[in-house]
């Protein structure tokens, strides 16, 4: 509104002109002065002050020159028309600078346009460019010919190309004016004002421009003419011809720029304006480019109308006449494309329809923000495919950790059932599923290969799945397939029977031992030497307790023998099977309609009745009737009697041969039913390599100790019937090479355990029903067939 | 146009090459297709024996096992008789089992003689195919039915064994437990 004050002014500047032009010519700048009145109207005078203050400083510099002395001089049209069109220069310049300068005069706006731009508007940066451009040909009038006519020169060179597409782009932009004219509601107030001002002064100008330039291009010979005659005229229009040459250069520097540089907004701001000013030679659109452009750069203008109230937000920081590097820095220290590229996308819009020149000068920020513009709603479903994309994989992530830890779940107890429940859930009663063996075992046994397999190997470690969970294993029922399967079914549940009858021969024993300890704690209680009657025994309690525990020891003992023979039965049985089964896979590799399905039936319903019987492996259904106390007294009295008689018989016998041994003789060493401590310290002396002393029947641990200093080879001592864990203790350290110990029937674990780790090369212990854990497989032991599987087995 | 000598020519020249196939020995190439067969058969049969030697050994291990086992326990449990065998669980079910060992035993042993004796026939035969397709070869023509006959007879007989050995184990006839009783002591 500042401008409008000052279009009265430029009225009678108008006047003055109309004296070179024809009469079309006058018409219609009439009508662009009438224009310019009305644009112009309101402008203030303290913001347009500076800029004619400043053509007025220039203008004695070049009164300096001949021809300046009669401008001063010459009427006041001339000056007037200089004066408007600067004044409008200094309008533009003065909103600029009240726009994006905080502090400084119209020259540090010039200077500092060209150095820097204001990234609120690119637009708003172009029309700086070109003012100051103006603004430094100004300057540069002063300045000697040889430094202003090379410029000149090339303006000259240009002015024609861009002339012409000048003029097209102002009638263009007029007609879209006039079509866009529609007032814009009042917004803010300073803002509003001054984008509304800009806007119809840049028109003006423009239009100024655009007449301008026909009048020349109409009537080149007058003003050559007239030249003579008017040297200040000539002057003036001299240097508003070279300011328009200048712009329209500038301009179309600014097209070019555009084309060219991928990151306007960084670049041209970085820019001095002599630089396109030597490009804007090659570098002109064409007009259906240049239309192209302008279009879209109005239509995206119209649409992107929203940005503005943010961008009004921030006056502070987009007046900051900083440079663009120092301005991109500041912000963050964020790259210097993107924040154009927001800058750009907020501004643009910002002067659609006030700013049409500047709107093709713009035409790289309008078409990056048509770049960015779509960037800006790409991102929000960027970024919503990214968080869905996240949401999704972790979903899967998270429904394949569930799978997976069900698969481990599943297969978890299948992996473990061989090692932990396989003989207790056979035992269990589960229904065992013979076909289903090992996979391991039914590839081995699957080739023809089998049957070189050899057939004592026990297959021990091998698994019987259980009912409960019956494997899914997909079997091939070939021939091949059913007999390994069945022999694996037979020997693993072979092994297990085995197991088992192994087991209840150690609970037998382990009642026998406590039968025979009952029994000496019996004869400990015979205090007196004397047995007792029956009816005196039970009067003591304690031995009353011991009889009814060998009663009760004895009765299980007995019961177990049931199931005993059961499993024996069963083992033959399967142990039969089991051989057949080798016997059918050998003839299967050529003979045809071998009985194998009748086979597998048999073998099953084996399997099975096993299984049923181990569920149901009890001696509470075996009918036994228990010994009586009486008759259980009256064998423990016999029993009594006959080793006191046996003692009775050996004692002078054994005193003899002992004390023959003591001087030195040994022949009759192994006569000895007996042995004491003192007579095996003599025994050790002798230096033979064998002593057999077979017909003694108990070792005492201090006996054992003396004889594990013996020097010799192999010790013989297969009378005894049991070897308590003392003396095997002491008789394992004896460093001979053999010992004999055929007698034993069985060995408690703790004797085991000891004997095992003795280290001599033999151990003869043939008679043994059971055994327990052995350590020492360097020493050669001499077991039954059956105890000799069972250690392999272990 | 053709001219018509250069047509007859052409005519002949293809009535020739046309009829030249035809005018072969007929003979010949059924000997040499019989030759081809006896081959064939006599290699299927050498595989035959080696899986049947293959099926013995075996067989023969079993059997190895069963016989220690069998002495061991006859010599253990002082077993003299038969009845007394059966009595032991061991012994009646390793009996048993070498019933089976030996019928089978039996019946390969046959089959491999069974085998050679056919491999010998066939070479037999292939010998004198081989020397009709020299008479063939040398005279006009030569009766070959008769060989031809005796060829398809043995090659029918032995071309069911081509492939697989041909035993019927439901005709089999297990030998009795006194026989391996019998047997069984004789190797003693």
């Amino acid at each position: 509104m500042d401008q409008d004050k000052d279009a009265p002014k430029g009225s009678p500047e108008g006047d003055d002109e109309l004296e070179n032009l024809s009469s079309d010519e006058k018409a219609a700048f009439e009508k662009i002065m009438a224009e310019i009145a009305a644009a112009t109207g309101g402008t203030s005078k303290g913001k347009g002050d500076d800029p004619p203050k400043k053509v007025k400083s220039d203008s004695p510099a070049k009164a300096s020159t001949p021809a300046s002395t009669p401008v001063s001089e010459e009427p006041l049209p001339v000056d007037n028309a200089q004066a408007d069109l600067d004044k409008i220069m200094a309008e533009i310049s003065s909103k600029k600078g009240v726009q994006k300068l905080s502090s400084g005069g119209p020259d540090d706006s010039v200077s500092n346009d060209t150095s820097s731009e204001d990234l609120s508007s690119d637009q708003q940066a172009a029309l700086d460019q070109i003012m100051a451009e103006i603004g430094s040909k100004r300057k540069a009038d002063p300045l000697p010919g040889s430094q202003i006519e090379p410029s000149g020169n090339t303006d000259e060179e240009l002015s024609q190309d861009q002339q012409a597409a000048l003029d097209s782009i102002m009638a263009e932009i007029g007609a879209k004016r006039k079509a866009d004219k529609s007032p814009e509601p009042a917004k803010d107030a300073s803002g509003q004002d001054d984008e509304s001002l800009s806007a119809d002064q840049q028109a003006a100008l423009d239009s100024i421009m655009a007449e301008i330039g026909s009048k020349r291009k109409a009537d080149p010979a007058p003003s050559v003419n007239e030249s003579p005659a008017k040297p200040a005229d000539e002057s003036a229009q001299e240097d508003q011809q070279a300011d328009i040459e200048k712009i329209m250069a500038e301009i179309e520097a600014k097209k070019g720029r555009a084309e060219e540089e991928p990151e306007p907004g960084a670049e041209t701001s970085a820019e001095p304006i002599s630089t396109p000013q030597k490009k804007s030679g090659g570098e002109n659109l064409t007009m259906e480019e240049f239309d192209d452009e302008l279009s879209n750069l109005l239509s995206a203008a119209q649409t992107a109308a929203a940005p503005k109230p943010a961008i009004k937000a921030k006056p502070a920081d987009t007046q900051k006449p900083k440079p663009a590097e120092s301005t991109m820095a500041e912000e963050g220290g964020k790259p210097a494309a993107p924040i154009q590229a927001t800058i750009s996308d907020k501004e643009v819009p910002k002067s659609p329809d006030e700013y049409p020149i500047l709107k093709e000068v713009s035409v790289e920020i309008q078409t990056k923000s048509k770049k960015s513009q779509p960037a800006r709603p790409n991102l929000k479903p960027t970024m919503r495919a990214r968080s869905r994309m996240t949401v999704i994989a972790a979903a899967s992530l998270l429904v394949v950790g569930i799978g997976v830890y069900w698969g481990y779940q599943q297969t978890q107890p299948k992996r473990r059932m061989p090692a932990a429940t396989a003989p207790e859930t056979v035992g269990q009663g589960g229904q065992t599923v013979p076909g289903v063996v090992h996979p391991s075992q039914s590839e081995t046994a699957a080739g023809p290969q089998t049957v070189a397999v050899a057939p004592t190997a026990t297959p021990v470690a091998l698994p019987v799945q259980t009912p409960a969970n019956p494997a899914p294993v997909a079997r091939i029922e070939t021939p091949v397939v059913m007999l390994s399967a069945a022999q694996s079914d037979l020997s693993s549940a072979r092994q297990q029977i085995q197991n088992k009858i192994n087991e209840i021969e150690q609970l037998k024993s382990y009642y026998m031992r406590g039968v025979e300890e009952e029994a000496r704690m019996i004869e400990d209680a015979l205090q007196s030497g004397q047995v007792p009657s029956f009816d005196a025994a039970l009067a003591d309690k304690k031995i009353e307790l011991s009889l009814r525990s060998i009663q009760r020891r004895q009765t299980y003992i007995a019961k177990l023998d049931t199931p005993l023979a059961k499993l024996s039965a069963m083992s033959e049985q399967l142990l039969y099977l089991e051989r057949k089964a080798r016997i059918y896979e050998a003839l299967q590799l050529g003979i045809t309609g071998l009985p194998i399905e009748a086979f597998k039936n048999e073998v099953t319903d084996t399997v099975n009745r096993y299984v049923s019987f181990n569920a149901q492996l009890s001696i509470d259904q075996v009918e036994l009737q228990p010994p009586s106390l009486e008759t259980i007294w009256t064998q423990i009295e016999a029993e009594l009697k006959q080793k006191a008689n046996l003692l009775a018989q050996r004692a002078p016998l054994n005193r003899t041969i002992s004390a023959e041994i003591c001087k030195g003789n040994f022949e009759r060493k192994s006569l000895l039913s007996a042995l004491s401590a003192e007579t095996a310290q003599c025994l050790i002396k002798w230096d033979g390599k064998d002593l057999y002393l077979n017909n003694l029947s108990e070792l005492t641990p201090e006996v054992a100790e003396t004889l594990a200093r013996w020097q010799g080879e192999w010790i013989s001592l297969n009378g005894l019937r049991q070897l308590p864990a003392a003396s095997a203790k002491y008789l394992s350290q004896w460093p001979g090479k053999r010992i004999s110990l055929n007698g034993l029937s069985e060995l408690s674990p703790e004797a085991t355990a000891y004997m095992s780790k003795w280290k001599g090369s033999q151990l003869e212990m043939v008679g043994l029903q059971s055994i327990g854990s052995w350590e020492n497989y360097g020493t050669r032991l001499y077991l039954s067939e059956k105890l000799r599987k069972q250690l392999e087995a272990q | 146009m053709m001219k018509p000598h250069v047509l007859a020519a052409l005519l002949c020249w293809g009535v020739f090459f046309w009829s030249a196939p035809v005018s072969a020995n007929p003979k010949l190439a059924e000997l040499e297709q019989k030759i081809a067969d006896l081959a064939l058969l006599q290699e299927q049969l050498a595989h035959r024996i080696e899986q049947v030697q293959n099926i013995r050994a075996a067989l023969n291990e079993q059997r190895s096992i069963l016989i220690s086992e069998i002495r061991l326990l006859v010599k253990n449990f002082h077993v003299n008789t038969l009845q007394q065998a059966q009595e032991q669980t061991r012994l009646r079910n390793n009996i048993d089992l070498m019933r089976q060992v030996l019928s089978y035993g039996d019946e390969l042993d046959a089959k491999v003689l069974f085998y050679q004796n056919g491999r010998e026939r066939l070479a037999y035969l292939s010998r004198l195919a081989e020397d009709d397709i020299r008479m063939l070869s040398a005279l006009n023509d030569l009766k070959i039915d008769a060989l031809t006959t005796q060829i398809s007879l043995i090659v029918n007989r032995y071309l069911p064994e081509a492939h697989v050995i041909q035993i019927d184990p439901q005709r089999i006839a297990l030998i009795p437990a006194e026989q391996v009783w019998e047997r069984v002591s004789k190797e003693k």
